[in-house]
């Protein structure tokens, strides 16, 4: 087991060294000198100057990235020039909402996709599985930020049942929070669910013509025992693997839909760094969100061996 | 006479084409398929001549603003009265352009970099690394980084949803190539002299084209969805060109008092993917059933 | 109606598939008596697994349709409900498979699945039910069975996998037990073994057997009686010694003519039965056998052949079942 973990962690220096790279690179590509493309045309030449130091521009470029990757290390992620924060205080006053948002709408995608699928796959071929399937292809297809915006659509501006748009903080009671997170929850967890009902659904057809199932109901088990322990249980593997895969990409849907409804998360903090091309701090938010991608992966990676005793014990 | 002739050549015909008419056959039998087919191909082409009859998505109209629906805009004008058909009948160019574009670009450098992968170990252990560094950023939010640097250009866009994207294609390719290489008839050629390299490209790349097509297509829907999520966030297609994730931004703000601003460019959005993933499906079921889409 | 543990009278299974219906059992009588070991043989396709799953209906419920009575303690299984017949399985009729390898459950515990099929039946509590899965391993003759309950499958060897869907199958002490090939998936010595273990347990715990099976030489060591089948349907039945002395039926003829003997001669060619099983969709009208039968006649093909009784517990569906009964080197005269 510790052997195990060790490798999957050792996997893990490369991905990470490149995602350090790769971000890194990203004030590179900035068309022509980086500081004056982030002042703007009216910035004095000094003023550039200014800030290439302090950027540390004027550097050799390995030396740049050692001394970046070393404050990294240390949790500074530099300093917004626009806005006189530090990037990591700017990320994490952030970062609530989004992760809120995101843990949400993976509450539902899983609370919806995981028994559609297992549905389908009972009664493959049925109606019943047609519908799912139909209704999986529909949520694959209506980018979150879409399907947002046609809630919002009908639930606020027509019906005018729930807010248009903000977020109240956990603190002011969570079915306020909620109140605020179900459109862009749903928005947001629809495609998920869409991807977890067809995993679920492939993943289960494939267990349901397992022997072990038929052993288990020749015990004389009964049918909800045999699919909830015996099929699900083996099943599970590449259900959480979807899960796990998808959940990076639901941190950035989620800044995605925040947009739509105007939640103060990352996502508004990447549109305003957008506008001010503030790219220290999009550095920044790209750099947190692919190093918890990483580690949820390997998280994942380390639940797998608690649920299937052959990774664990191979 | 003739009659006999022709059923002649017909058999004939048919044998020659016995694996593609079967191809036909089974496409044919999923419905589903050939309607997404059938959009898409409607999509294409109210985009190559729709502009010609829509009028001109630019041209303002201030006595116009924010019209409703009616005859002479059948889906309404928005805030500075420019006509909302016309504007997502040219969106509808810069979104299949951006997909096209970024899925043939993906194509060829993801075939390249999974031939090239499949072919030479120490290469393959770097290009797998890089890519697996890259696939650890969600797509969306690597475009907008890059984004972000390059500035807002069309063709940036293409840019960077290539880099996105082909490390997924590249995946792909070199795993089919892997297993292709397998083979023992692969193992002949090479005890026969042939080079790897020509092996790869005459006698491997045929075994992963299937995938490739079938990850191309999604390449182009995902690249389509990225596209308008990047201008929809203002990190895209510029203004005032036409793009429907920027006029769906437009929409947004103004979503009490129009709601046409959000439905049109909406629904082109939603029938055109939903087309390509009816397409996509259908292809990767004939194609190659054992593969799962990645996501 | 008689004091057979297990009768089945004209069992008929048939699937929905893709390219129509099959029928993999059609019209299947057999019967089984207490403490009595029927053997089912044939070559794979010809039915006999489809047939014992039938008996506990554990084909897809969606697809598969039974006809016919499969009549056990007074009940006809068929017609039970779903709870009733859960009450059935494993507890009076249990079963074990041909691989013990993909019949156990990867991702449990060898305690963990014998306590299941122990608490699914009886109201005891999970303490009890483990030390008397203990005590079943032991029986079986698993070295060291406490530990053994820790493992998981893949951790043991497949001799001893079968050892533990045996303990399994005994947990409730049934009535019927279903041999559904038990020993093909293992090696040769680890056979001889399962084997021996089975006929000792058979005598301890008193329950019937229903052997599925293609080696005639498991046959002759463990059945009282036979079953032939071919092609979804009963072709010879009779007790052993008479199936061995005289086989009725050129396809129980041809099967054992393939059986290699113990003082067989390496060096000589097995005589094989020519062609193979045809498939389900395409059954050969008249005698199902006649396209592979060394000594087909024209008659063959042109009626249905019914099942004829030779003597009070033998009966062989074949026109020439008489003549070969008694044991004459037949041939058909070139017809073919």
């Amino acid at each position: 087991m510790g052997g195990f973990l060790l490798r999957r962690a050792a996997a893990l220096i490369p991905v990470l060294i490149v995602v350090a790279i790769v971000t890194f690179l990203l004030i590179h590509i900035m068309p022509g000198d980086a500081a004056a493309v982030m002042l703007g045309p009216e910035a004095t030449p000094a003023q550039v100057e200014a800030l290439r130091e302090s950027l540390g521009l004027n550097q050799p470029l390995y030396a740049q990235f050692f001394t970046w990757v070393g404050s990294a290390l240390q949790g500074d992620l530099g300093q917004s020039f626009f806005i006189g924060l530090p990037v990591s205080t700017v990320i994490h006053a952030a970062l609530a909402p989004t992760i809120n948002l995101a843990i949400f709408a993976e509450f539902i995608a899983i609370l919806i996709g995981v028994p559609a699928g297992i549905v389908a796959a009972r009664k493959q071929g049925t109606g019943t599985d047609r519908s799912v399937m139909v209704g999986a292809l529909l949520g694959i297809s209506v980018p979150s930020f879409l399907l947002g915006l046609f809630l919002m659509l009908i639930f606020s501006v027509l019906l005018g049942w729930l807010p248009v748009a903000g977020y109240s903080p956990l603190e002011d009671g969570i079915f306020e929070t909620l109140k605020y997170l179900l459109l862009p929850g749903i928005a947001l967890g629809s495609m998920q669910a869409a991807l977890i009902a067809r995993m679920t659904r492939t993943s289960m057809l494939e267990t349901l013509s397992k022997p072990y199932l038929k052993t288990a109901k020749a015990k004389g088990l009964s049918g909800s025992r045999i699919i909830y322990k015996h099929a699900l249980r083996n099943a599970s593997m590449p259900i959480l693997t979807t899960i796990g895969q998808t959940l990076g990409t639901l941190v950035a849907g989620a800044a995605v839909v925040e947009t739509v409804f105007n939640v103060p998360g990352i996502g508004q903090l990447i549109i305003n760094s957008i506008e001010r091309r503030d790219i220290v701090v999009i550095q920044g938010v790209i750099l947190v969100i692919a190093v918890s991608y990483v580690l949820i992966n390997f998280l994942v990676d380390v639940l797998y061996s608690v649920l299937d005793p052959r990774v664990r014990l191979s | 006479m003739t009659d006999t002739m022709t059923i002649g050549s017909l058999n004939r015909f048919n044998k020659t084409y016995s694996r593609r008419s079967m191809f036909m056959k089974r496409f044919g039998a999923h419905k589903l398929a050939v309607t997404g087919g059938i959009v898409l191909i409607a999509v294409f082409l109210i985009a190559a001549i729709g502009p010609l009859f829509a009028g001109d998505p630019l041209s303002l109209n201030p006595s116009e603003r924010l019209a409703s629906p009616n005859l002479q805009h059948p889906f309404g004008t928005d805030n500075y009265g420019r006509d909302i058909l016309a504007r997502a009948v040219a969106g509808a160019r810069v979104s299949l352009l951006v997909g096209a574009v970024t899925a043939i670009i993906t194509s060829v450098l993801g075939a390249v970099v999974g031939l090239f992968a499949a072919y030479n170990r120490i290469a393959d252990a770097i290009l797998m690394r890089i890519s697996d560094g890259l696939m650890a950023f969600p797509a969306i939010l690597l475009a907008i980084a890059i984004m972000a640097a390059m500035g807002q250009q069309t063709s940036n866009v293409i840019i960077a949803l290539s880099i996105v994207f082909t490390p997924y294609v590249a995946r792909i390719v070199r795993s089919a190539a892997l297993v292709a290489k397998e083979q023992t008839y692969v193992e002949a050629l090479r005890s026969q002299g042939a080079s790897l390299f020509r092996i790869l490209w005459i006698n491997i790349f045929p075994n992963v084209l299937s995938p490739l097509i079938v990850q191309a297509t999604f390449v182009f829907a995902d690249s389509i969805i990225t596209e308008a999520a990047l201008s929809f966030l203002g990190a895209g297609v510029p203004p005032p060109a036409p793009s429907w994730g920027n006029m769906l931004l437009d929409g947004k703000t103004l979503i009490y008092n129009a709601w046409w601003m959000t439905v049109f460019p909406g629904a082109f959005i939603m029938s055109t993917i939903l087309a390509v993933n009816l397409l996509g499906d259908g292809l990767r079921d004939l194609l190659d059933p054992t593969y799962n889409r990645r996501k | 109606m008689s004091n057979n543990l297990l009768e089945v009278i004209d069992l008929r299974t048939s699937f929905d598939t893709e390219r129509g219906n099959v029928t993999a059992v059609d019209g299947v009588s057999f019967s089984v008596a207490p403490g009595e070991v029927v053997g089912v043989v044939g070559e794979s396709g010809c039915g006999k697994s489809v047939t014992a799953e039938s008996i506990l209906q554990l084909l897809d419920p969606s697809s598969t349709s039974y006809s016919g009575q499969i009549l056990f303690g007074g009940d006809n299984l068929l017609r039970l409900s779903e709870d009733a017949l859960r009450k059935v399985r494993g507890y009076r009729i249990s079963m074990i498979f041909q691989d013990p390898m993909s019949a156990l459950n990867p991702v449990f515990t060898i305690g963990d699945q014998l306590t299941e099929a122990i608490l699914a039946h009886k109201r005891i509590g999970k303490r009890r039910a483990r030390a008397f899965a203990i005590e079943l391993l032991a029986k079986t003759g698993i070295p060291e069975p406490e530990s053994r309950m820790r493992q998981y499958p893949h951790q043991l060897s497949g001799g001893q996998r079968q050892r533990v869907m045996i303990a399994m199958a005994l947990s409730c002490d049934p009535e019927l037990l279903i041999a559904d090939e038990p020993t093909t998936a293992l090696d040769v010595t680890t056979q001889a073994q399962i084997l021996k273990l089975l006929i000792e347990l058979k005598d301890e715990f008193d329950a019937g057997i229903l052997f599925i099976t293609h080696d005639l030489g498991v046959v002759a060591e463990i059945c009282d009686r036979v079953v032939v089948m071919y092609l979804g349907e009963v072709v010879e039945y009779t007790d052993v010694h008479t199936l061995f002395d005289n086989p009725a039926h050129p396809y129980t003829r041809g099967l054992m003519a393939s059986t290699p003997g113990i003082d067989a001669d390496p060096e000589d060619d097995l005589p094989i039965i020519p062609g193979a099983v045809p498939t389900l969709h395409h059954i050969p009208q008249g005698c199902r056998f006649a396209e592979r039968c060394a000594l087909v006649l024209p008659e063959c093909r042109q009626q249905t052949i019914e099942l004829e009784v030779l003597s009070d517990d033998h009966a062989s569906r074949c026109i020439r079942s008489a003549e070969l009964a008694t044991g004459a080197s037949l041939s058909n005269g070139g017809v073919r």
